[in-house]
Order: C-alpha cells, then structure tokens, then sequence
C-alpha cells in the first residue's frame, strides 16, 4: 500500500509544479524586481534576502528556493544586497510594504541587519536568519545554519590528518570579520589546531597575532577578532589572493616548501591555491575549502584544492522553508540548539556537514545528485562512472510477483534516481521459459547485471558451478546482513564458505490448506500425523467428497516432496539431499507407499488443473485439503476469501514444527555489464525498506528478520513465528535442496510414477537419479 | 560472354542466402551432431567425446519410450485422420454444392490459427473434470444425454494422445481438403464420362478411376502431415503443458536441455527428430524433383 501512496503524493506534486509553471507562466507577471508585483493582493508570503549575486553559492541558493517554495504552493520574491547593508534595508523594507509574513535573511553584515530586522518584526514579519546570524537584536525568531563550528573543525582535522612530523608550516586565513560565521569556522579550527600547533606539528607562518595566542585553547571574541583582523580575506577572492601573495613574499623559502593551509572557503580557497601553486619554492600544498562549489569540485578532482567542506544547501533550504511554513501555519519550527547573538539565545537546529576531498568526491558529490558529473571533467573512469543502468532478468511478470517487483523497483528509483531500471522478464511455467532465454545469454556471453533464481541448489548447481555468479560476501558485510538474515539461510545459499545470492523473500512449502466447513460437516479434526490424516481422508471419501485437490505434474513433486518429509522426518528429508539418507532405504519404500497411498485420494482431472484451479477447490468447498506453498494465501486473499472461514492451513501431517522453505534472491553476473548497477540493485533488495516494499505486496514474509510484522496478514504473521522458530528444510520443486539436473531426472521418474504407479521402479529410478546428478555417487 | 556474366551474375545473387544456409542450417546440424556425441551436462560447454552413449542411453530410457509410443499413437491418429476427413470434405464440395466458396472457407479457416490457440480453445473443450465442474464436450454430451461419450480426453491414460490429434484434425483437416480439391478439380471431366458411358457406377468410378489418380496428392498430404506431427510441440503444451503422460520427443529434448541441463542427451533427441522426419521427407523431395525436371 505505501508505495502506491507515495507514488500518487509524487504525481501530485508533479502535479502541482506544473499548475504553478503553468499559472506563472500564463499570468502577465510583473519583473522579479517590480515593486507592485503582488496585484492580486497579499500573495506574496514569504521574502527572501541574499547577501550578493556575485557568489555562485547564493545563485544556488536562489534557485533551490524558487523551486522548493514554488513545490509547496507560496509565492516568494528573493532579492539581493549585493554587500551593501543599506541595500539591504532597503530591500527589507520593500519586502514588508509587500505584505510578506516571513523574512528569509542572510546578512551581508550581522550586525548593521539588526535595524532591518527590527523593521520587520515591527511589522509583524517573523524573521528567520538564513545560514549568517543577524547579530545584537531581538527582532530573530529562528536561525537555519549548518554547524559552523563543525566545518571549522572538519577543515583543521583534515590538516591535521594530512600532516606528519613536526614544523610543518601552517598558513590561516579567515572571512570576513563583520560575518559571525567566520569566527565559527574560526573558533571551529581553532579548537582541532591549537592543540597540533602547541605540540610542534604546525607552526603558524602568516600571523603574529596568532603565534602569540598559540597555547591558548579557548579564544575569546576579541581575541579571534585580532587574529581574524590580520588574515581576512573578507570572503574577497581578489582580497585573499592579495593577501596570500603577500604573505609568500614575506616568507622565506624555509617557510614554504610542503605547507598547510586554512582557507575559510572554496573562493579563498581557490585563489590562495593559485597564489601558492605559482610558488616556486612551495613543493606541495594542502588546502581547506567550504561549500563544494563547482569549480573547486573541478580543482579537487585536478589536485589543486584538497578537500571542501559539504553543506548541502538542499537541506538548508529545505529546513528554511518549512520553518518559514511553519509560521504561516501558526506553529512553531523544530529547535535543537540555540546561538547567542550578543542579545538573545536565538532558537535553531543545524544541519551537518560533510568533508569531501578526492576520495570521495565522486560519491559524495556526484552521487548524492549534488552536481552532475557531465559538469566536470577528469572524474576517474571506472569507479567514478556513474552506473547509468542496471538489467534486472526474473519471471515475476504477473500477480502479486510482478506488483512486489514494481514497488521494490520504486524503492530503487528513489534511492538511485540516476540509474536506468531495465526490467527484464520473461513470462511463463514458473521461470523454465526464462531460464531456458538465460541460459542462451549467459552462453552467448551477454549475461543481465543482475537475475532472479531460487537460493539454494538452482543456483549454485547450475550457475556457481558454471562460473557466472559473483560472490557476495563483501556485500553482506558492509551491508551487516548476517546479523539479520536467519542463520539457517546462509548455509543453504553458499558454496564453500561464498555467499552468492541476495534472498528477497521465504515462502514456505509444506502447508496444507483446508476447508473448515468440510472438516466441521464431515466431523474431522485438522490432522497432525499420516495417519490421521489417512483416517480423515477415508471419512470424507466415504462421504463422497474429493479429499485431495492436486493439479498438474510440478504440483504432484510438491506434494511429493512434502508427503517425504512427513514420512521421513525433518533429519532423513535433509540427508536425502546430502547422501545422509539412503535413497534405496526401506524408510524411503514407506514413504513412497504413503505418497502413492496419498494420490489415490486426489481428484481425477489433476493434469488439467494449474495449481490455482486445485487450490480453489479447496475454498470453493469442491476438496476437503490441497497441499500448496504459502502464495495460495495471497490467491485466496486474491479471490476474496476469509482466513479461517473460507480456508484455513496447519503443515502437512507429519511435518508440524518443521519449516519447508523456499526463496527468491537476486545475483551478481560475472562480467556484468553494469557491476555498480548490479550491486546498488542488490543492496536494495537485501535491504529493509526493499523487502518490506515487495513482501507484503507478494505475499511472502522477509528473509530478514527485522520487518514489521504490522505489515503483513494474518497467515504471513504466522508463517513469520515459524520462521523464527521451526527446524528448517528445503524445498526440491523449488530450488533449494536438488541442483537443475538432478531435479529434473526425479521429475521424469515422478511423471513415469504417474502415468503407471510401480513403487519398486520409481525408488529404483529415484536412486540414479541421485546416482546420475546427486551426491550419491 | 554474356552467359559468363549471367552466371556469375547468379551465383553473386543466390550467395548470400546459400550462405546463410549452410552456417544456419547445416553448420547447425552438424554442431548438434557433435553436441549429441559429447558428455555436456551443465551450463559450460564439455565436448569430450562420448560416442553413441546418449543415444544407446535413449534407448533404453523408459521417458523416450513414452515418447516413441505418444507420437506414433499421435501421427497415426492425426494423418489417417486428416486425410479420410479432408478426403471427405473434399468429395461432398466436389458435389456442386450451392455456396461452395463459404464452406471451403469455413472448413480452411483452423488451418489460419495457431496451434496454441487451437491448444488453449481445445484444453477447455476437452475437460476432463467431472459433476458439477464439468465443462466443454463432456457437459455437451451430458446435456444431449449421451453420457456414454463422456470420456477423460488427454487424461485417459496411454491413449490420451489421439485426443491431442483430434485438436490437431480439426485444424489440418481443411488443408488436406484443399488439397484433394484441387486433385478432384484436375481430373479430366471426360474420363469420368467415359467410365459412366461404360455403366460404372459412382463406386467404382471412385475405386478405379479416382483414388489411383489421387495418389500422388495423398503421397503429398501423408508427408506434410506426417513430418508436422513427429515435431509436434505447441499444441501439447498448450493443452496439457508439461506432462509425462503426453510427452513427445520435442518436449523432453526442451525439457532436458533447458531444466536439467543435459545438453548432449537434448542434441541427440534432436538428431534423432531431424533423422525420422528427412526419411519422410528426402524420398518425397527427391520424388518431386524429378517429377519437375520430367515435366
């Protein structure tokens, strides 16, 4: 259900952009700049006012907001300062003549905005400064910021974690010395430096001032101010430029050679790195950036700036704007911090920050959809491609199968919008059609990224043993899916300690559905062992009801399977499989008679039936018991059926407290086309959000252990106790326990069994086949 | 000269489909010749040479006897069938008939469905489900109360194949009428006056004038008829899907290969296929060709 909700909350703001593009679009709107904009009168809610045009850090800005406050339906006008306070006010001012309700400011000067504030806040207008403090009034309800003090101190740690020995030369700058957040960063790195300059790692080059207050651990304001006053660069790139060439020729060549220096952000920083790198005797440089601008993204990947501090401004937009909605709707924004102004504790809740550099500029900026990697050139190749796409090749094309795939899809989609889906399937007979389309690919060398195949022996039998899956463990462990995958499952899904596949869901086979209201006319009680279940066949025969609802042959194997493993037990079952269990045992002739003793009780047009028909007959009240994996509850659900009333289920007699299971997982190509695709699809698929997406729509539990049982039915929640609880077996119809080949011959031997019941000669065709394709060699 | 360039002109034109010829067909038979003499099981390729070993293992192969008895039963049920039906059809719109066009239609029509639709309209015809579930011919039949033609169809153990043929009939009967309409039209009014004005009667005129002149259009329609049913497929899957039962050489060849895996033994029910069908089909090949060059 969710999905589909989520996806209808999409289309609707989909909806709503376009109704608002079409509606701008359409009225004769007045320039952005026009003062008499709001001629519909009061329209206008929110006002937004940026420090300069100048940076490309607040045309970001300006464009997220208009695309954010557009999206939630209020209309905002964002003018700029362009560093001048006075414009500023004016601008304010404008604003409230407007009619705005809430003031989005960020101050060119923290201080000489108080007076604009206080203008506002006389006129009723809620005042939230944005990303720089207004200093030294009242007139501030809220501040939306990152932590400055955090970016301060990731930009000293990743000096300090850049520099070896001691004496290295260390270079600060700072901004501007009228904008609070410079003594942030300021106060920030100082906190991580000062400890590394006290103990000779650094020494300081380019400020006096600093130099004497080196052993000093806690600054205060006016001794940072001193310090800020003698290497601002007053956000200027010209000005830092200047300032950093003027310090290279005053220092001597022992001074530089490979140097460490603080720069407050990506413009400084950028400009302090041409004047450094233009050195001669400069041999190396490291230097500290802020805001992951383009083009210092561009110096990073071309190792001429080393790292800048992250602050996506999509989250910082997004927390203004619904604190600006919050007080239109008369609420109050959430608040987990507060900053001293000089006058008031101003509420706010700061966002973190991220250190980006090299390393991880492809994830962190490229993948998080931050700036698109055509903006750049010389990202790594390989591993700094993105995975444009990913070919995902199953048999789910119908039913609750193909619904589940679909919302574990969007799951997908929203978490890599930038890979291409490519949903490959191929319809029919429970994917022989399709694994016979992939067998020919992976022959041809042209394997999909990533296929759908039943844990266990299916797919190592066949594809660990060809070659053409990749392991898995890695995975699991960063993913930390062992410690909530059940223990049992891994063993079932490895080969010599390799994990190869990616498990979606559990079914379970051996359930034995049944018609309550047969039972109760019938007076038979749900049977527990083969021969209750015998005696109550006898009865509801004797009463000429069909005591049996079987279908065609893969459901006879099904029965089969489940009709061993009640006769034989859970640890005789599993060694059938492992050459524990003699195939030729007397144990295995009882068995068989049961099973052929079990089919003389089924309904005589079984070929013709697919398994849904034999399983509603159950609930039609045409048989008294069907025997069938747990996706029949889902058809029931399907067909409109009462659990308890209409059907109800126990395990096959004989197997109570055993869980025969089965499971669909996803893997990994060996040469896949796509390898970052294929392994984003797999995460998806391992994860929580993945498996609750696709289980309860396909009707089967999680193979993790960790899902919310609220989400599913009734029979499921059941199934999920038993998981938890029972002994646990595979499945031979369904992949777990038999590799293809073998599975196959006992299914020749099943269908000759069928057409002409000879006990004797189907055990003898059982043991070669275990002899032919089995461990029994 | 210009006979040279026609020449080469020719073969330069006929190349590329000889070409595609050889490597799609016999480069293909001659790969699953070598395939069926090797030990491949599993999805990588294994060509150690294995012999004759798969197909002395077919043999003996309980699966591939029910293959051979299917479609004997099958072909002997679908071509006599087909012909004495068709044969039929074609002698009554031989008569004169008033809207002969419709019916020659009518009766053509099944021959332009698939073999799957035949298959999914026939799987519902012939259900074998019994009281109140029961659909199709067995309800028809109930309901006409003639119950002693209610029957199990393809379930019916061993002999559940000719009801698969009748499916088959029906849709092929009407080709074989075409063709003996087009033999009855070809033969010469006169005759048929002249053994008239020798007082034969119409059986006779049938027996001794008619059938020998037909021959050779049954010889066709035995052959075509004969080589579509020993590579039935469709139609069982359609109708009863995969069941061992109704098994037939094409589904256990498919079945092995693409569910067990069993590569080689799959090639050599292929070869074995390719061999029963070219000893019908290379005799009447060889036949037409030289009636052709004759003429």
């Amino acid at each position: 259900m969710f999905p589909k909700n989520f996806r209808s909350v999409l289309l609707f703001i989909a909806l709503l952009i376009i109704a608002g593009v079409l509606l701008v679009a359409c009225s004769p709107a007045a320039p952005a700049e026009d003062a008499a904009a709001p001629a519909d009168g009061g329209k206008l809610a929110v006002g937004i006012v940026l420090p300069t045009k100048d940076e490309p850090r607040w045309i970001q800005d300006e464009t997220r907001f208009k695309e954010a406050l557009g999206a939630a339906g209020y209309d905002v006008e964002i003018l700029f300062s362009q560093g001048d306070s006075a414009k500023e006010k004016s601008n304010v001012e404008d604003l409230i003549t407007k009619g705005v309700k809430v003031l989005i400011l960020t101050p060119q000067d923290g201080a000489a905005a108080a007076a604009a504030a206080e203008a506002a806040a006389a006129a009723g207008v809620k005042v939230i400064a944005y990303d720089r403090l207004i200093l030294d009034t009242e007139a501030v309800d809220y501040y939306v910021t990152f932590d400055s003090i955090a970016v301060g101190e990731a930009q000293a740690q990743y000096l300090v974690d850049k520099a070896s020995g001691a004496g290295n030369p260390l270079y600060l700058y700072a901004g501007a010395a009228s904008d609070n957040n410079a003594f942030l960063f300021f106060q920030g790195a100082w906190n991580v430096l000062q400890p590394k300059i006290a103990d000779g790692t650094f020494v300081i080059k380019n400020s006096s001032e600093a130099l004497a207050l080196q052993d000093k651990a806690e600054l205060s304001r006016d001794e940072m101010g001193k310090i800020i006053g003698q290497i601002t660069t007053n956000w200027d790139f010209n000005t830092a430029k200047n300032l950093a060439e003027a310090n290279l020729t005053v220092a001597t060549a022992e001074d530089k050679g490979a140097v460490f220096i603080l720069a407050p952000n990506d413009g400084t920083a950028r400009a302090i790195a041409d004047a450094f790198g233009a050195d001669a005797d400069v041999s190396s440089y490291i230097v500290t950036g802020q805001d992951a601008e383009e083009a210092s993204v561009q110096y990073i990947i071309d190792g001429k700036q080393s790292m800048t501090v992250l602050k996506d401004v999509r989250t910082l937009v997004a927390d203004a704007i619904s604190a600006a909605v919050a007080y239109l709707e008369g609420n109050t924004p959430p608040q987990t911090n507060t900053y001293n102004n000089g006058v008031k504790d101003v509420p706010a809740k700061p966002s973190v920050v991220v250190s980006v550099d090299a390393a991880n500029v492809q994830s962190a900026i490229i993948d998080s959809g931050y700036w698109p990697a055509g903006d750049f050139t010389g990202l790594d190749g390989g591993a700094a491609m993105p995975a444009t796409q990913v070919e995902v090749f199953s048999w789910w094309t119908g039913g609750g199968e193909a619904a589940g795939l679909e919302a574990m899809i969007g799951i997908f989609g929203a978490e890599y919008p930038d890979v291409e889906f490519i949903n490959a399937t191929v319809a029919g007979g429970a994917g022989t059609n399709a694994r016979a389309v992939l067998a020919t690919r992976l022959q041809s060398g042209d394997p999909p990224d990533s296929w759908q195949g039943h844990a266990g022996q299916e797919l190592i039998g066949t594809y660990v043993a060809g070659g053409q899956i990749e392991p898995l463990n890695d995975l699991y462990e960063a993913q930390n899916w062992l410690a909530v995958m059940p223990e049992t499952l891994i063993p079932l899904i490895s080969q010599d300690g390799n994990i190869y596949s990616v498990p979606v869901n559990i079914h379970r086979a051996n359930v034995m559905w049944y018609n309550p209201a047969i039972l109760e006319a019938n007076d038979v009680a749900v049977p527990t062992t083969m021969d209750e279940w015998f005696a109550a066949m006898d009865t509801l025969q004797a009463a000429g009801v069909t005591p049996l609802a079987l279908g065609e042959q893969w459901t006879q194997m099904h029965l089969m399977e489940t009709v061993l493993l009640g006769s034989l037990g859970a640890d005789a079952y599993n060694g059938l499989w492992d050459g524990s269990t003699d195939w030729a045992s007397a144990d295995v002739t009882a068995a068989l008679d049961d099973f052929s003793k079990v089919l003389t009780y089924t309904n005589s047009d079984a070929a013709s039936l697919s398994w849904q028909d034999a399983a509603q007959l159950v609930v039609n009240g045409d048989a008294a018991f069907n025997v069938m994996g747990d996706w029949a509850a889902g058809y029931f659900i399907e067909l409109g059926k009462e659990p308890m009333v209409d059907y109800g289920w126990a395990p096959v007699p004989g197997s109570v407290g055993v869980f025969q299971f089965l499971s669909d997982s996803f893997t990994q190509a060996v040469g896949a086309p796509h390898p970052e695709g294929a392994t984003a699809w797999l995460t998806i698929a391992g994860s929580k959000a993945g498996q609750e997406a696709f289980n309860p729509v396909k009707g089967s539990i999680c193979a993790r252990t960790d899902c919310d049982p609220a989400l599913f039915g009734v029979y499921l929640q059941s199934a999920m106790d038993d998981w938890a609880s029972n002994v646990v077996v595979g499945s031979l119809t369904h992949g777990v326990v038999a590799n293809d080949s073998w599975k196959s011959e006992i299914d020749t031997a099943l269908g000759l069994f069928m057409a002409g019941p000879d006990v004797a000669a189907f055990q003898s065709a059982l043991v070669a086949a275990c002899a032919s394709s089995g461990p029994c060699q | 000269m210009f006979k040279d360039k026609d020449r080469y002109l020719s073969i330069l034109l006929i190349s590329p489909s000889i070409l595609a010829l050889l490597i799609f067909v016999y480069g293909f038979i001659g790969w699953s010749v070598r395939v069926s003499l090797s030990n491949w099981k599993g999805l990588n390729p294994d060509y150690s040479w294995a012999g004759l070993k798969n197909y002395l293992a077919l043999f003996s192969d309980p699966r591939f006897h029910v293959d051979v008895r299917n479609t004997l039963i099958f072909t002997s049920v679908f071509v006599v069938g087909s012909i004495l039906l068709g044969f039929f059809l074609a002698v009554m719109l031989d008569q004169g008939l008033k809207g002969e066009g419709f019916f020659r239609s009518l009766f053509l029509f099944p021959m332009a469905i698939s073999y799957i639709v035949t298959g999914v309209v026939w799987r519902w015809l012939m259900n074998p489900a019994e009281g109140s579930r029961m659909s199709g011919f067995n309800l028809l039949f109930t309901s006409l109360h003639l119950d002693f033609l209610v029957n199990k169809w393809h379930t019916t153990p061993i002999w559940g194949m000719a009801a698969i043929a009748l499916a088959a009939i029906w849709q092929m009967s009407g080709y074989t009428m075409a063709l003996y309409l087009a033999g009855l039209r070809s033969i010469p009014h006169e005759l048929r006056e002249a053994a008239q004005i020798d007082g034969a009667n119409e059986i006779q005129i049938y027996r001794n004038i008619i059938l020998p002149l037909l021959a050779p259009v049954t010889l066709s329609a035995l052959i075509i008829l004969g080589h579509m049913s020993l590579k039935v497929f469709d139609l069982i899957i359609a109708i009863a899907g995969k069941q061992l039962p109704l098994d037939v050489p094409a589904i256990y060849m498919w079945q092995t290969t693409f569910d067990g895996l069993f590569y080689a033994r799959g090639a050599a029910i292929g070869i074995l296929l390719l061999i029963s069908v070219a000893v019908l089909i290379i005799p009447y090949i060889r036949y037409t060709l030289k009636t052709e060059t004759q003429q």
